[in-house]
């Protein structure tokens, strides 16, 4: 899935160029270490380095629009600010073709003293166009601004608002050929919002390429044609926006739960992260802890020393059938959604590897699993291992018509007593813009605390509604009360939802449950 | 050292093609000085007439000092003023170098032009208070029906050539270091209150020769200052006889402008690719 952008668009010259690019910074304790350095000419290091960029090399291409994702501190500002020229690097190449607008750190560098006209001819001026130019300029400025009578005064009485609405329509009015663009969108009111993205759409067609960092996944995903990942100044991560942002995700989700990450379903992309180790349950690697299972006819039936399947929703399975199909070999996908689980007694003998192995094995099989682009992670205490959509007939599909009622099932394994967890389910389209999510605390139907060892079932019913397209799936477990995430599976699944039998037309982004009455009025 | 070479050559390529650049920062200096007070630009005008006629009312009225022999023909006041009004662009250039980049960080930080242009632009916005000073000066040359040498032609152009020279090459310089080291700002408006009384302003060549025979060693320093061949030699040819200084004193003179001028344009090359860094 990691398209690099060079192949989509590879026919068009780059108009950004960096190689093999790095930024130090010298850090100093006090000015007196500074000083010191200074002047014995560095003979006296006092300082000591950081280096907030480290072997960059990226191409952006004429008309194409690149997002940079990554948390604070990961470089990203650094490295715009090379970009853009203002900031050196330490070492390696910038190249770049035509005019450079930039709205760095919210500005465009205005002056307090000077009013917003004087600023934007000063502005002007820099970038080479002159006096009798600019000022038809300023006037079309003006309007997009549109910020009245405080054209006229001077900055520093500006709202930040109305700065950053003048310093972005100076920037983008000014037919740059490069546009770089740090943070400054999410500040505007809305309609001024959709106002620079339907001006940043049309440049775009017009040939300017766009470089720009967001924290915000939408504009990333709607915007751009490729994203890169900084983190610790290096790209960690390159493609399309929905791939990258999923690995942005998986890096901040993965960061803040103190233990380490489910390892994903394939080898990790993420070159500084170990290889994966498996890992085993806590209490014993000899004899892992009785790992309660619905197992198929017996399990309902002996009862109570089981902790079955409990889940708001699970009651309505007659349709599924179940059998004692013995593991670990997983089963081929058959049509039916199959109750396959191991046997408890051969549970009991797995420590965790074997049990993800089986859980990792049963995806495989399953119909439509994305293991190529499905992003993993989470803090291992629990685990999604497995999951499934099913018609009105119990039967597994990928093909989904619009207006019609499925079951989505996630099955979560529990691996160590927890208060709350919560399954999560979430649908969302190839750009990454999420048309539904819903999960166990939303609906006010919590499974409340769980034990170790049991499984939990929980059955989604629902009537698609979308319209025609494909779509992705994500099965989350998580506990969003205390923000744990025990495990999340972005994209795992992909499914088609047609149009029916003449229910929506193609391009519909959801189904209204629409009835035509033609009548002819008298 | 090819680099350095290379951005010199790209800076003078600027100066020349981006003049609109230059003019909107003098314009941006102006405004900045003078947009926020009631009297605008008039005190342009103001201000440096309000210091010499300080200076005229102490020394000339209180202290009833007199133009020297050379200057004769000329009231002290027209002597003052002549000499006081290279002085001042040299002094306010120098003053602000220091603070200058530090005070344009909003501009440096995210805009990319050659930011020697800064020091350009306050020496323009300086020559254009000089400006208006000249005037009132000639008027008064007028009004005393004092004639200037023919030689005021193109000494006055060559003199303002070297100190612009000069000038910019130290602001330079100075304002790299005051990104530096911040006390640079502190340490040069004192050398610059010094610096009045090391420089003809208040005396001239006579004097100087004069103090020659009793302390040689206080002549030189006043003839080691750039400024005092600049200074004088404007001042020989609006309201002197003739040209007194020795031709070494003007070879001197010329030498030092120049190098000034090139070590700054290295320096700031040199630095500037970490000015941002450092700021």
């Amino acid at each position: 899935m990691a398209v690099e952008s060079s192949s989509i668009i590879d026919s068009r010259e780059a108009v950004i160029s960096v190689r093999g690019l790095s930024k130090r910074f010298m850090l100093y304790n006090s000015q007196n270490d500074r000083l010191k350095e200074l002047l014995t000419l560095g003979y006296l290091t006092k300082g000591h380095e950081f280096w907030a960029l480290r072997d960059i090399s990226l191409d952006v291409r004429r008309g194409e629009t690149m997002g940079i994702v990554g948390r604070n501190g990961s470089g990203k500002s650094t490295l715009l600010k090379i970009v853009c020229g203002t900031v050196y690097p330490t070492s390696g190449q910038v190249k770049r073709s035509g005019r450079i607008s930039s709205l760095l750190e919210l500005g465009i560098g205005f002056n307090p003293q000077l009013t917003g006209k004087e600023n934007i001819l000063l502005q002007g001026a820099i970038l080479g166009y002159s006096r009798e130019e600019m000022s038809e300029r300023a006037l079309v400025i003006e309007q997009f601004a549109d910020i009245g009578e405080f054209i006229g005064q001077p900055i520093k009485h500006y709202s930040s608002g109305m700065m950053v609405r003048l310093a972005f329509a100076a920037a983008i009015n000014i037919d740059p050929d490069i546009l770089i663009v740090d943070e400054a969108l999410s500040v505007g009111d809305l309609r001024f919002q959709s106002k620079c993205f339907s001006k940043l759409q049309e440049i775009r067609k017009k040939g300017t390429t766009v470089l720009f960092v967001s924290h915000s996944i939408d504009t990333i995903n709607s915007l751009c044609d490729s994203a890169i990942l900084l983190e610790g100044g290096r790209i960690i991560e390159r493609g399309v926006p929905n791939y990258v942002i999923n690995c942005y995700t998986r890096l901040l989700f993965s960061s803040t739960d103190e233990q380490k990450a489910v390892e994903p379903a394939r080898p990790s992309r993420d070159p500084q992260q170990p290889e994966t180790q498996p890992r085993v349950l806590p209490t014993s690697t000899s004899k892992p802890p009785e790992v309660a299972v619905a197992h198929g006819h017996d399990a309902t039936e002996s009862g109570n020393e089981l902790a079955l399947p409990i889940s708001a929703q699970s009651n309505e399975s007659s349709s599924i059938s179940s059998s004692t199909d013995s593991l670990p070999s997983a089963p081929a996908e058959t049509v039916q959604w199959q109750d396959v689980l191991p046997s408890q007694q051969e549970m009991s003998h797995w420590d965790r590897t074997q049990l993800r192995e089986w859980s990792l094995r049963r995806f495989a099989s399953r119909l439509s699993y994305q293991g190529h682009r499905e992003m993993r992670h989470g803090n291992g205490k629990a685990e999604v291992i497995d999951f499934g959509i099913v018609d009105n007939k119990g039967q597994v599909v990928t093909v989904l018509e619009t207006g019609k009622r499925y079951t989505v099932i996630s099955r979560v394994l529990i691996y160590e007593d927890m208060e709350d967890i919560q399954p999560q389910v979430a649908i969302k389209n190839a750009q990454g813009v999420s048309f539904f999510w819903t999960n166990t605390f939303v609906q006010g139907k919590n499974p409340g605390p769980q034990k170790r060892g049991a499984i939990l079932e929980t059955r989604f019913h629902v009537t698609m509604w979308l319209g025609v397209g494909k779509y992705l799936v994500n099965f989350v477990a998580l506990n969003s009360q205390k923000s744990v995430c025990y495990d999340r599976r972005l994209d795992a699944l992909e499914i088609e939802v047609t149009g029916g039998v003449g229910k929506v037309a193609r391009g519909s982004a959801t189904n209204l449950d629409c009835e035509i009455e033609v009548n002819r009025p008298e | 050292m090819k680099e350095i070479v290379l951005g010199t050559v790209e800076l003078g390529r600027s100066l020349l093609t981006q003049n609109n650049v230059l003019w909107a920062l003098v314009r941006k200096d102006l405004k900045e000085k003078y947009a926020s007070s009631f009297l605008g630009l008039s005190w342009a005008v103001l201000r440096p007439l309000a210091t010499v006629a300080i200076y005229a009312i102490f020394f000339g009225v209180v202290y009833n000092a007199h133009a020297p022999v050379e200057y004769s023909r000329s009231p002290y006041i027209v002597f003052l003023m002549i000499g006081f009004t290279p002085f001042q662009v040299f002094s306010e250039v120098i003053g602000r170098s220091p603070s200058l980049l530090y005070s344009n960080i909003s501009m440096i930080t995210k805009m990319v032009f050659p930011y020697q242009l800064f020091s350009v632009s306050t020496l323009f916005s300086a020559l254009i208070g000089a400006g208006i000073n000249a005037c009132i000066i000639a008027v008064l040359l007028a009004v005393y029906g004092i004639g200037p040498q023919l030689s005021a032609l193109w000494v006055i152009p060559a003199s303002l050539l070297l100190l612009t020279l000069f000038s910019i090459g130290l602001s330079w310089i100075l304002s790299c270091i005051g990104v530096l080291i911040r006390d640079t700002d502190q340490i040069v408006n004192i050398i610059l209150t010094l610096l009045i009384f090391l420089t003809p302003v208040f005396y001239s060549h006579s004097m100087v020769e004069q103090v020659q025979q009793k302390v040689p060693i206080l002549a030189l320093v006043f003839r080691l200052n750039p400024l005092y061949s600049m200074i004088e030699a404007i001042r020989m040819s609006c309201i002197g006889d003739s040209i007194l200084l020795s031709t070494n004193l003007i070879i001197y003179t010329t030498v030092v402008s120049l190098a000034t001028f090139v070590a700054g344009a290295l320096v700031f090359s040199t630095f500037q690719q970490r000015i941002v860094d450092h700021l």
